[in-house]
């Protein structure tokens, strides 16, 4: 059966016709939106993150007194927390996983032209890796003694050795072994020799939404700056007793005088606030455009339907004059097919001119080309499935029922 | 060619159950143009569809040239009602979106001919319509007489065996139906059977054999230049009588 | 004929059950969507505090480097520095009332206490806060302007801090310390019926403010500045260090971080004020300062939050799509009315033929149309109630319920211009929806359709 006699109808209902482009593209527009959304908003969500986080604790404080020596502070909090039964290990750390947006770059040589390399810098003490949970790849963790100690201070020299994740490993130095080599971790300021690489555990938001959830450097420190008087623990706590140990942990901050406590939580909720106002938002994306297609698949069974009770008297004919049931199904299929076609050509280009002229969100990119097609296909499917059972009912017509 | 022995065809509703078709027994002949009277709801356009493989039957057997098509599946008997039937309808059922060459074309489409071989047909078919001159005008911009032979042109243009016509005359003034019962004898005279139901005696006479029809059965059967030979039969001689025709 | 035309859309409606069904469906769908973004929409663009948002006016006067860029919208201008605000607030001015205002933050004690400190937000400001801004009290007042001029230890609290420390009781002339500082509680604020913090330009809409003090006690505390500090060049470096270290110096720099509200009620009020920063600034340059050509604002708080609305790309993301949706769906009611007002072709010969005018028969299916929009739009309405609750429950799971859910609230909420909206676009798009079926429907010539079968 050929497709003149499809285009001879067209012409018969041309708003028909022309509704049903319209709305196969505006669908298309709308739901090739929210993919790209969609998108944007879950690149890279999924990545493993490498860490333990329903074994790990965090606990951040404040002073609110001036003057404070933190050295005998941090010692005493080391001291105390590790003793809390439950608690395998703690070590000190200027940033938390998950929420680690505060991104530094780092430089394979001196100078102000060198290449930067993005990463987040944890200073930790040497119990970092325990803590963590990550496993050393190569070379060796830090030593005791390594670990720089007290105020920060602008004349502070720097420890000498850092470790690097893997995957940093792999954006600085490829396939060569990055034992021994010397690294910036600040643009022109002291080096360091990079002494372990160990297994990728999670940054944060910004570094994941940029593709670089691994990259991230250790440094020995257990230090403070006047300005800042909030030194923060992570834990590694038994298996299981997470959520138990808070109160105790939070009790050893509380049991000094001038002190807030404004995180004490379980890493898993840290994780979750990464990942949840990304995904929710993503839900509702997906929620509507399900609905959307929902919507425009039921108006088209709708619409088939009636088309079919309309020329339920052209198909008895076609029937008695030899058509076969599969002509007549093939023939509902393939006008359906030729008008989603249509709307979803218009639909391509109505979608690429709205997010060309109106970049929605801007810093990531947005439109992705191939996206516009696998929504189309799938809206293709959809239609067609859409139109099958009222074409399977139009196929099933007798002939002799309908025709006078 | 075409031979009914006991067809039967109820329709059934919930409640109430219609014998349409009573122990149909008929013999058709090659070449023969045959007409089926009776009254309204007798049978007749049953009969037709069932001859026309549009309807099936519960009892008895049809046979098309000899092949029983009782059990053959919906695509065999869509392809037998493709190349062997060719229908011609009281209300002419073109299709009011497609020029008269396109409806022309509709049966050779599902026939799968190529393009110059369906152009040769329908020219052909038109022609002998005398219709040539409006293939591209849409049904409605026709009368009716022009439209009744376009549906006998798209009847024609597969070359039937059989052509089956439901008062072709019935939507027609008596001009116009003279006009299209001019061409069914011609046709007929070329050699394609013809089955036709009609209400008109004038028409009927004009056939080789007609066929008088009561309640789902045959009551009365005529042959051309012969008296009425069933006119006064009683119920129990015509059943008789079938087993002879 | 009212009731006969009701009574045969009824008829109608049941005649049809699946196409009506889906044309409600789609329209309730479509209006649900659009509904539960506009009304965020609607709240997110509500005055902050009501009317007189209108007539409150942030002060700007550009005081960056020569080699700064150019801007001409006051959103991006930073706001005043201590000294040109001050001047300002205490000169004589056509302003009816002013405050100025700035982002700090301490750790709350009380004496005695048996709880855990709590870390408040603070806002810095003057007397005129109170008043320019309709601040209702609970308990207490605002305190005087003399507290502004002495730098009293005074502090009005939030109702919300006001239950933590003391249980919702009258704290009026109890003590809080701020980090080390006693200070005397005047006053605890009311349910604040403002849609977002406006007042320190960031349209915040998570926690309210907890304290606000005089900024002369917040000075002499040497409290941090929590909020913007954008400098010149000179001073740039130690920006990070104005937030924090002594509060003396950024006092003393040409850094802009304090917020000047004025408020002016008349066209002529705003003409004098303006032509009075133009000569202040005018005197300055003279003296050296305000390096730039004048380039000064004076735009009211709607402006400022338009502004700042224009700027939230995803939500205006959302409501673009809204409209795709609303639009598809109603495509696809016109569709389906289509189908269904075709149906209807024969009878409508029918009815023509036995002598009805095409008016009539327009009328009678025009409330038909009313009909089913009528129900469209109440499934909608209950549609858009479900989606906000949806929308704040994801918002609330997505920031782990770390605001109170009353502030966020606000912008979930189901109103009477919700209700109104909803049954007035429902009603009329599907008219417009159903306008060119029925028209259609009811132009058919009778003869024709009657004669056939």
């Amino acid at each position: 059966m050929g497709i003149r006699p499809i285009l001879l109808s067209f012409k018969q209902s041309k708003f028909f016709s022309l509704m049903v482009v319209l709305q196969v593209a505006l669908t298309l527009a709308a739901v090739s939106h929210s993919v790209f959304s969609t998108n944007a908003l879950l690149r890279n969500w999924s990545v493993p993150s490498g860490l333990d986080a329903r074994n790990m604790l965090i606990e951040r404080s404040q002073f609110f007194i001036d003057d404070i020596n933190l050295d005998g502070v941090i010692s005493r909090d080391l001291q105390q927390l590790s003793q809390i039964p439950g608690v395998q290990h703690v070590t000190t750390t200027n940033q938390i996983p998950f929420a680690a947006d505060g991104i530094s770059e780092v430089f394979k040589e001196a100078g102000t032209e060198a290449q930067r390399y993005l990463a987040a810098t944890f200073q930790m003490n040497s119990s970092a890796l325990d803590v963590l949970g990550v496993e050393l790849i190569s070379g060796r963790s830090f030593y005791p003694n390594e670990v720089l100690k007290g105020q920060l201070s602008p004349e502070t020299e720097y420890p000498s050795v850092i470790m690097i994740s893997d995957a940093l490993a792999n954006e600085m130095f490829g396939q060569e072994s990055p034992l021994g080599k010397t690294i910036w971790p600040v643009r022109n300021a002291q080096p360091a020799e990079v002494i372990g690489v160990y297994t990728n555990f999670m940054t944060g938001q910004i570094l994941n939404g940029i593709g670089k959830s691994y990259n991230t450097t250790i440094r020995p420190m257990e230090v403070w700056t006047p300005a800042a008087l909030d030194p923060g623990y992570l834990m590694r706590v038994d298996p299981g007793s997470a959520e138990s140990l808070l109160e105790n942990v939070r009790d050893v901050i509380y049991q000094q005088q001038g002190r807030y406590v404004f995180r004490n939580e379980v890493l898993t909720r840290t994780k979750k606030r990464m990942h949840d106002a990304r995904s929710s938002q993503a839900m509702v994306m997906a929620a509507v455009s399900v609905v959307l297609v929902l919507i425009t698949a039921f108006g088209i069974v709708g619409l088939v339907s009636f088309l079919v009770r309309q020329r339920e008297k052209q198909i008895g004919i076609r029937r008695a004059l030899g058509a076969t049931r599969k002509n007549i199904l093939r023939y509902f299929l393939l006008e359906n097919t030729l008008l989603t076609i249509l709307g979803l050509i218009l639909g391509a280009a109505l979608t690429i001119g709205i997010a060309v002229k109106f970049p929605a969100l801007s810093g990531t990119k947005f439109i992705h080309y191939d996206y516009i097609l696998y929504v189309a296909i799938f809206l293709w499917c959809i239609n067609l499935l859409a139109v099958y059972w009222p074409a399977k009912k139009a196929a099933n017509i007798k002939p002799a029922q309908v025709i006078g | 060619m075409l031979k009914m022995a006991g067809v039967s065809k109820i329709y059934r509703t919930s409640e109430i159950e219609t014998c349409a078709l009573n122990k149909i027994d008929l013999h058709i002949k090659a070449g023969e143009f045959i007409t089926v009277k009776g009254p309204s709801g007798s049978g007749k356009t049953t009969l037709l569809n069932v001859a026309g493989l549009l309807e099936s039957f519960e009892e008895g057997e049809l046979l098309l040239d000899g092949d029983n098509v009782k059990g053959l599946n919906d695509d065999k008997l869509s392809a037998l009602r493709n190349q062997k039937i060719g229908f011609i309808f009281q209300g002419f059922n073109l299709l009011p979106e497609l020029p008269v060459f396109d409806n022309v074309d509709v049966p050779l489409r599902y026939r799968g001919f190529d393009a110059k071989e369906r152009k040769k047909r329908i020219d052909n078919a038109l022609e002998i319509v005398g219709l040539t001159s409006r293939r591209k005008h849409l049904p409605m911009q026709l009368s009716g007489g022009q439209q009744q032979r376009v549906a006998i042109a798209r009847a024609l243009a597969g070359e039937p065996r059989f052509l089956l016509a439901d008062e072709p005359t019935g939507n027609l003034d008596s001009t116009m139906a003279k006009e299209v019962m001019e061409l069914l004898k011609k046709i007929n005279n070329e050699g394609t059977t013809i089955i036709m139901v009609t209400h008109d005696d004038e028409l009927a006479a004009k056939a080789s054999r007609s066929i008088n029809i009561l309640d789902g059965r045959i009551v009365d059967v005529a042959e051309a230049g012969k008296t009425n030979i069933g006119g006064h039969k009683t119920q129990s001689t015509q059943e008789a009588d079938h087993a002879g025709l | 004929m009212l009731a006969y035309n009701l009574q045969l859309a009824w008829i109608s409606l049941r005649q049809t059950p699946g196409l009506t069904l889906l044309a409600i469906a789609a329209i309730a769908i479509g209006l649900g969507v659009l509904m539960t973004i506009q009304t965020q929409s609607r709240h997110m663009r509500s005055l902050p505090i009501g009317p007189v948002s209108e007539n409150i006016y942030l002060v700007q006067m550009d005081n960056r480097d020569l080699n700064a860029p150019s801007l001409d919208q006051s959103f991006e201008m930073p706001s005043l520095s201590f000294r040109d605000a001050m001047y300002l607030l205490n000169t004589d001015t056509p302003a009816i009332d002013a405050t100025t205002t700035w982002k700090t933050r301490g750790i709350i004690t009380t004496t005695g206490q048996e709880y855990n400190p709590v870390r408040g937000i603070a806002v810095a400001t003057n007397s005129g806060f109170f008043s320019i801004f309709n601040v209702p009290f609970l308990y207490g007042n605002g305190w005087t302007a003399d507290s502004d001029t002495q730098g009293n230890a005074v502090v009005v609290i939030s109702n919300r801090l006001n239950r933590t420390l003391f249980g919702d009781e009258d704290s009026v002339g109890r003590q809080i310390t701020i980090i080390d500082k006693q200070a005397t509680i005047v006053g605890v604020l009311d349910e604040w019926p403002i849609t977002s913090q406006f007042y320190d330009r960031s349209f915040f809409r998570g926690f309210s403010d907890d304290i606000f003090l005089p900024q002369s006690f917040a000075i002499s505390m040497n409290l941090p500045r929590y909020t913007r500090i954008e400098c010149q060049a000179a001073d740039r470096p130690r920006t990070r260090a104005y937030q924090l270290a002594d509060v003396r110096h950024v006092i003393n720099s040409e850094c802009a971080w304090v917020n000047l509200w004025v408020k002016l009620e008349t066209e002529d009020s705003v003409e004098n004020y303006k032509s009075l920063m133009e000569n202040y600034v005018s005197e300055q340059k003279a003296l050296g300062r305000f390096p730039r050509e004048q380039n000064n604002f004076l735009d009211n708080i709607v402006t400022h939050q338009n502004a700042f609305l224009s700027r939230d790309a995803r939500f205006k993301f959302y409501q673009r799509l809204s409209w795709f949706f609303a639009g598809v769906c109603l495509l696809n009611a016109i569709l389906i009315l289509l189908a269904k007002f075709i149906r209807k072709t024969k009878e409508v010969a029918l009815r023509r033929a036995l002598g009805a005018k095409r008016n009539v028969l327009l009328v009678q299916y025009l409330i038909e149309l009313v009909v089913i929009g009528a129900i469209g739009a109440l499934a909608g309405l209950a549609l858009s109630y479900l989606g906000l609750q949806g929308m704040l429950g994801v918002y609330m799971y997505g920031t782990d319920y770390e605001y109170p859910l009353s502030t966020v609230e606000q912008l979930y909420q189901m109103d009477w211009q919700l209700i109104r909206d909803a049954l007035l676009i429902g009603i009329l798009s599907t008219i417009v929806a159903g306008l060119y079926p029925i028209w259609k429907v009811c132009n058919v010539a009778p003869a024709p359709l009657l004669k056939t079968e």
